[in-house]
Parts: structure tokens; sequence; C-alpha cells
């Protein structure tokens, strides 16, 4: 799919009719669309989410109310409300896919009544012009969903975009990665008929279970009836991790609120900036602290060789001895020397006396040497060892590394906690009686959230142990079974199911498992494409693990993720999401399907924004960069311009009614504004 | 049927006939009915395949 | 490790929920928290047989050839370096799981028990108190490496 152009008429913060046309030569597709932040990036990407789906909220929006989200112009609608009359608002986004060229107009009707923003959809049309030029025309809304689902599935929209917001959502192992991961892969599966068929064959399951628990006896009996209340204490637990989820959601969407509220009082805005910036190092330390504890779990048994490092070393030393003395391996068998003793003859043939020296020496030298069995114990004993020796300073190195990240941490923590509990007490004890109380109220509400996400990690881990004892229940019965040779129908049918509900559970295992594979196969590509050369060095590969979090391996295999830098974790971030994309795309190397990426080069090193800017050009059909001037500057402009793919340069300046407008100019022109643009700062 | 069907057909392989007819006739049904039906419809279907399966054993 | 035959692993069965316990929160599996508490318990000097109270806890083929080797070792400084002792695997484990034994009894008295509360029966971790466990746990270990054997 390529897009040619997006026309905007009177949507969100662009009056009138503005018209933006994205490159998409095969050799010059990059596209740069600039201005400060607010002066509508995302609109343009809005516009395109709404004229292709209908959709007004992006994943962005997860906690603004649908009614609060005004897609037509505010000024155009000033203006017209004046006369009395509403306002058309329109995106036109043409196109072409295989062959065809397609124009989408989908249009909404505004009209401000008593200071309500009332919007309504106005229709859409979707015209298509095939390789022969024919032309036809669709208006029916399901219908034009259809073809253009067709064109894009729904799978790939998620990854249009790459928002600063999802690259960092995904670079931290949180709750919230995993289940935007998991989702995706459950979106990219198509697992929903897989999933049901298992949620029918589980209501089967409990049906026969009873059923058969009805006719059972003695031990049989007396396991169903463990059986059913282990199920009912996992529905259960189930259903209260359903509750404290949406409790958390309610909770954070009430601080949300507060902050919204907090921010209208000029007087302590400045103190709130700060505070948020403080909550989110604060954010930051915790989850590197919890990155470490992860990381640690598999220290701590190499770690305990090294309290036998003494022992190691006076064995090993001493088999070298006894390798140097020759005395392993023997220069002689064992077996040679019994003889000589038995026919008490040298093998030079002179005879032994017994009794003699040379007897007793010869004796002693037999009783010093090992037979074969032992000797080829020690020897393996002394490589083992020798080889175990060498790892000692490597793990010694790596404990101390982590405990010292982790003291860090914790310090920075502790630190960070301070400061914000004296800026705490300067807001709530501004002048201002509602701050206090509004600061206050938040207060409560952070309280609130840590004992939610204490009670939600214990009772996760109850889920655990309760799926542990379902298993071991589930094995005792089958033994009983067998054990008293049962086998009525009732069984038999009981039976089917369950061995149908472990096919199906099996089954989406390996998919799930297959895709994470897949999926950490595809962002280690990515990965090496756009690492530094020093990461690179090291940081080898992307895993996707069991629990759907991503981790990251160094170039031994080992887990890495809790040392890597804040620019890695990003590119990391954009690797997967390129792997994402990718699997959207039906897994072909190249992306038929252009990427938008809004402000990716946050916290990157020189180096990675330059890699970013020459490799992502050929990893899709087209590259559309949001960016802003603190982003984006001489630096990063000169990078993408040695590239050659670039060729549009769109500037979304303010003008005096608020509203925005977009300037086109060259390549040549944008990379003059931007030197001046840095210049006056 | 989704291209994922395919597959699941494949992994099928590995168990038993009865096994690979319960999941064929089950995703057949399940596009067409919410969940709570589909369980009930199976039930039928069980009866059916064990009696079959109990009818080929005596044979 | 280097002759033949898999061999069950015990431990004491008051233990067995407190290894279960410590294989979800602090360890990767059974044989590292076996091999830690053995080290620990060899170091500190102390053995305890396990006598009646034994109870299967893993298989021995899961033992690491390190840890295997330090094993060996052990066995080997304790009979003065005469290496007959090492070709019966058995003996060897068992020396292992008398060194175990102590080993967790030293690491409930010198840190974990902190962390513990009474099971029904035997000590179990205290999950609400657990947060940082895997790193007060690493940080023991390295410690105890740099002081000097009992």
């Amino acid at each position: 799919m390529i897009l040619k152009s997006i026309l905007l008429e009177n949507f969100r913060q662009f009056k009138g009719e503005q018209l933006i046309e994205f490159d998409s030569d095969k050799n010059k597709n990059v596209t740069v669309i600039f201005g400060e932040n607010g002066r509508g990036k995302t609109g343009i990407f809005r516009a395109l989410m709404f004229c292709l789906y209908g959709k007004k909220k992006l994943s962005q929006d997860a906690s603004v109310d649908e009614s609060e989200l005004h897609l037509v112009n505010s000024q155009e609608l000033e203006d017209k409300s004046n006369e009395g009359k509403p306002v058309e608002s329109s995106v036109t986004v043409e196109f072409e896919h295989e062959n065809r060229k397609y124009k989408l107009k989908r249009s909404l009707l505004g009209i401000l009544d008593e200071g309500r923003v009332i919007e309504q959809n106005h229709g859409v049309k979707l015209t298509i012009w095939d390789e022969e030029g024919n032309t036809s025309i669709k208006k029916a809304p399901e219908l034009v969903k259809e073809r253009i689902e067709n064109i894009l599935s729904p799978a790939l929209r998620e990854y249009f975009l790459f928002d600063g917001e999802k690259i960092e959502r995904l670079t931290r192992a949180s709750t919230e990665q995993r289940r935007e991961i998991s989702q995706a892969i459950r979106k990219l599966l198509n697992i929903d008929t897989l999933e049901k068929v298992i949620g029918a064959t589980m209501k089967l399951s409990r049906y026969f279970n009873r059923e058969l628990e009805k006719k059972a006896t003695g031990e049989r009996a007396a396991i169903m009836r463990l059986q059913r209340k282990n199920e009912e204490e996992i529905e259960t637990g189930n259903r209260e991790v359903d509750s404290i989820n949406r409790e958390l959601e309610l909770a954070r969407k009430e601080k949300i609120e507060v902050d919204k509220e907090l921010e209208q009082i000029r007087e302590i805005q400045d103190l709130l900036t700060i505070r948020t910036d403080l909550e989110v190092r604060l954010k930051d330390t915790e989850e590197g602290k919890n990155d470490i504890l992860r990381a640690v779990k598999g220290l701590a048994g190499p770690t305990a060789l090294l309290l036998l490092r003494n022992t190691a070393n006076n064995v090993f030393q001493n088999i070298d001895r006894r390798k140097q003395a020759h005395e392993i391996p023997s220069d002689i068998r064992k077996d040679l020397i019994d003889r000589i003793l038995s026919e008490m003859e040298c093998i030079c043939g002179r005879k032994i006396e017994e009794n003699s020296e040379a007897y007793s020496r010869i004796l002693e030298w037999r009783n010093r040497i090992p037979d074969n069995v032992t000797e080829d114990l020690t020897l393996n004993l002394w490589r083992d060892l020798s080889s175990a020796r060498d790892q000692f300073e490597n793990i010694e190195e790596s404990a101390i590394q982590i405990l010292t990240k982790f003291a860090t941490l914790k310090n920075d923590q502790r630190e960070l906690e301070r400061k914000l509990e004296e800026l705490r007490m300067k807001i709530g004890s501004s002048e201002r009686a509602d701050a206090s109380r509004l600061d206050a109220h938040r207060l409560g509400i952070d309280r609130k959230i840590l004992k939610l996400q204490h009670e939600l990690s214990i009772t996760s881990k109850k889920l655990d142990a309760l799926h542990d004892e379902r298993r071991q229940l589930t094995v005792r019965r089958k033994t009983i079974e067998d054990e008293e040779g049962i086998r009525d129908e009732l069984t038999r049918r009981g039976d089917l199911v369950e061995q149908s509900l472990v096919a199906l559970n099996r089954i989406h295992d390996d998919f799930t498992a297959e895709s994470r594979v897949s999926l950490g196969d595809n962002a280690s590509v990515y990965l090496s494409d756009i690492l530094d050369e020093e990461s690179r060095r090291n940081l080898k590969s992307i895993r996707v693990e069991e629990d759907y979090s991503i981790q990251i391996h160094d170039r031994w295999g080992k887990p890495f993720l809790a040392n890597i830098s804040a620019g890695q974790r990003q590119i990391m971030s954009i690797a997967f999401i390129a792997a994402l994309a990718k699997a959207a795309c039906g897994g072909l190397d190249f992306l038929e399907m252009p990427l938008f990426m809004d402000t990716p080069f946050g916290r990157l090193s020189h180096e990675h924004r330059k890699n970013l800017v020459q490799k992502v050009p050929h990893w899709c059909s087209q590259w559309i960069l949001l960016a802003t001037d603190t982003e984006f500057r001489d630096f990063e402009a000169q990078a993408l311009a040695k590239t050659g793919t670039w060729k549009s340069f769109y500037i979304l300046s303010a003008r005096k009614d608020g509203s925005t407008e977009i300037h086109k100019t060259t390549m040549e022109d944008a990379l003059g504004y931007i030197c001046q643009k840095g210049k006056g700062d | 049927m989704s291209k994922i069907n395919q597959r699941i057909l494949d992994k099928l392989q590995d168990y038993s006939k009865e096994v690979q007819e319960y999941v064929k006739v089950a995703f057949n049904k399940a596009d067409s009915m919410p969940e709570a039906t589909l369980a009930e419809e199976m039930k039928a279907v069980i009866r059916r395949i064990i009696k079959v399966m109990a009818k080929g054993i005596e044979q | 490790m280097y002759l033949f035959g898999e061999i069950r692993v015990r431990t004491d069965e008051k233990y067995k929920q407190l290894y279960n316990d410590l294989k979800n929160f602090v360890f990767r599996d059974m044989h590292e928290i076996f091999f830690t508490c053995a080290a620990i318990g060899y170091r500190s000097g102390r053995r305890i047989p396990l006598g009646k109270r034994g109870d299967d806890r893993f298989w021995s083929s899961t033992i690491t050839p390190y840890e295997f080797a330090m094993f060996y070792s052990i066995v080997a400084e304790t009979e003065d370096m005469n290496y007959q002792g090492l070709l019966d695997t058995k003996a060897v484990v068992e020396v292992a799981e008398e060194y175990a034994n102590a080993g967790m009894e030293v690491l409930l008295e010198e840190i974990l028990g902190e962390y513990v509360i009474e099971g029904g029966n035997g000590p179990i971790l205290d999950q609400g108190s657990c947060d940082e466990l895997p790193k007060i746990i690493l940080a023991y270990i390295y410690d105890k490496s740099l002081s000097e054997p009992n």
C-alpha cells in the first residue's frame, strides 16, 4: 500500500483545505513533517485513521471519553456559528495498492450549539480506478469497511504509528508491556475462534465432571470433589484478578482527572512539572530495580560456586601436582606392575627379591597409581575444575556489577522519594486550599494503587499454585481410573473432552510460542541493523519470554536487559515494533506499508540517530517522520539528506487564530530552515 | 475458514481420530454461534463420536 | 555424574515447600538451591544426615558439571585427596545431601529466617516480604565467599 496524499478540510487544527503529498518513489520514500508539540503532527495521523477506519480514538486516548474528542476545527466552528451554519469537515486519502488507485473521503458535520460541540458522521465515499481505467464507487459504510480491511488488515493499523509513548511502553518489563505484546500476538494470530472452541470445551469439561462426580465413589469421588473445589478457587481467583485490574484502571483514570484539575491552578504549575519529572524518574528507577531482580535470579546459583573457590583450588592443584609427577595418568599400567610383582621379575628380565628395596619401591609405586576408572574420573575432574576456575573472575565481576547497580538505583530511589516528599509538602501547603485538597486526594490514590498492585501480585501467585494443584489432581485421578479400569460410557465422553482440551491448549500454546520465537528473531535482525557498533558487539538477540516480556541477550546468550542504557532500550523497542509490523504484514522481508514515526529520536545517541535515518527507509515502502524542532536538527537533517531518500519537508506552523498551517518546501530549503532555526536557539 | 485452521488441522495429526473429529466439528460450528451454544451442540457431537468409537471396538 | 545412573537427590521433608518457594522467587532451579546450601554447609563445617526425614526433591541429572565437580572436590578434600571415594556417585550425592541439609539450616539462621513463616510442615517464604529477596540472597552469598571459611 502506497500513500499518495492526504487532504485535510477543517479537521482538528487544520482550518480550510490543506494538503500533504507523501514521497513514494522507490528511492525517495521519506517525508518529514516538522512542527512543535501541539502543532498537529499527531493530528495528521489521526486524520489518516479517521479516514481509513472511521476511528476517532487513538491508543493514546485510552483515558479520554469519545464524546470529548472533537475532530471539527474549532476556529471554523466559531466562525460559522455566527452565521448559524454547520461546518463540513473531511479527510481525503489517496493511495495505491496492487495496481489500483483509491480515493477515500470521509466527512463529518459539526455545529456549535450554545457552547456545546455537536458532531455527526456525514458519509464516506470510496472511488476505485483499476488498471484499465474503469471507475467504481462505493458509499455504503459496510462495503467501504470490507474493502479497506481487505487491503489493510485491522492488525496492521496498530503498527502504522510508532509513537514515543508506545516505544516507551515497550522498553520496560512491566505489566503494560506484557499485556501489549500478548494482545498483539493474539490479534496477529486471529485466534478468536480457537479461544472460543477452547472456552466451549472447558464448559463441557466442567459439565462432564459434575455428571461423573455424581456417580463416582470412594477415592475417585474424593479427588473429583477436590478438583471441583480447585476449579472454583481458580475461577474466583480469575475474577479477583479481573476486579483488581478494573479497580487499578479506575484509580489511574481518577489520578489523571485530579492531575488535570491541578494543572489549572497556575500558582503551582511549575512545581507540578517538576513533580511529573521526578515521578517519571522514580518509575524508571523502580523498573530498573525490577529488571535487576529478574536478572539476579539467574546469578544466585552460579555465584555460589565462589563459596567453594578454595576447595576447588586445593583439589585442582593436588591433581595438577600428580599430573606433573606423572602419577596421573600413570605412565605405566597398574596391571603391568601387578604382573611384575606376581612373577617377581622385572621387564628387563632381572629377578626381584622379596623384601628387597626394589620390591618395596615397586609396591609403593603400585599403591600410588589409581586404576583406570579412578584415573579417568580424576582427569575429568581436573578438566572441569580448570574450566570452573576460569569462570570465577567472570562470576565475581557479574555479581559485583549487579549489586553495585542495584545499590545505586536504591540510592537514587531514596533521593527521588525524598525530593518528592519535599515537593509534596510545598504543593500541599500552597495558599490555594483546593490545591492542598487535590494533592491529598492524589496521595490517597497513589496509596490505593500500591495496595492494589500488591494484592494483584499475591493473587497471581495464589493462582499459580492452584494451577499446579490442578495438574497434580488430574494426574492422580487418571491413575485411579486406570487402576480401577473405569471405562463406562460417561467416562469415555468425559475423557474425549479432556483429551480435546489438552490438544487445543497445546495447539494454542504452540502457536503463541511460534509467534514469540518469530517475533524475537525478526526483532533481532532489525536490532542489529540499527544498533551502534559498540552495542552490536555485545547485544545479540531479542527474545519474547513465556510471560510475554521482552528480553535482550548478550553474545553469550545471557539475559542482559538490566544492564542496557535508556538509548539502547529505545532502539530495542523500535526494532521490536518493526518486527510486529512485519508480522502484521504477513512476515515479508519488506514492509509494504507506510511507517509513521512520531519523535523517535528521544534519548538516542548521535550514532543511533544516524543509523535509524539510514536504515529505516529501507525497511518499508514509505517512511513518514514526524519530528519536533528539538529532535530534528542540523545533524539529523544532514544525515538524512545524505541518504538521498528524502524529498519533501512539511512545516506545521501556527496561524494567528491558533489553527495550524501546512507549508511544503523542498529538502534543500529545509536544510537551510533547520540550520537557521538551530542558530536562533 | 481462516488460514490458521489449516495449521490446526496439521497439528491435530498427533492426536486420536476422535479428538480430530471433535476439533474439526467444533471449528466448523464456531463461527456461527456463541460459545455457550457451541458447548451445548458439542454434547450431542461427543455422544455420536463415542458411539461410533464403541462400535468400532466391538467389531 | 561421570558414571551412570540417575539418582533422586533428597532433602529434609520439612524443606519441601521452602525449596519450591525459593525456586519461584530466588533461584532458577532445585539443583541451584541444593548446591548453594551444600556449599554453605561445607564452608560452615556442618553436616546433618537426613536419616528418616529425607524426601525426594529432584533428579541428579539436572546437576551441572561444575556443581558436580565441586561435590567431588568436597569429598576429595574430606578424604584427604583420595580419589577412590569419588567412584561411588551415590555416596558423593549423600555427602552433598548432608552438607546441603546443614547448609539450609545455616542459611535460615543467618539470613533467610527473617523472610519465612511457619507453614504446616516446615518453614515457607513469607510472600509479602520477598520483593528484594533475590538481591539479598545474592549479596549474602557473595559476601560469604569473601570471608574465611570455618
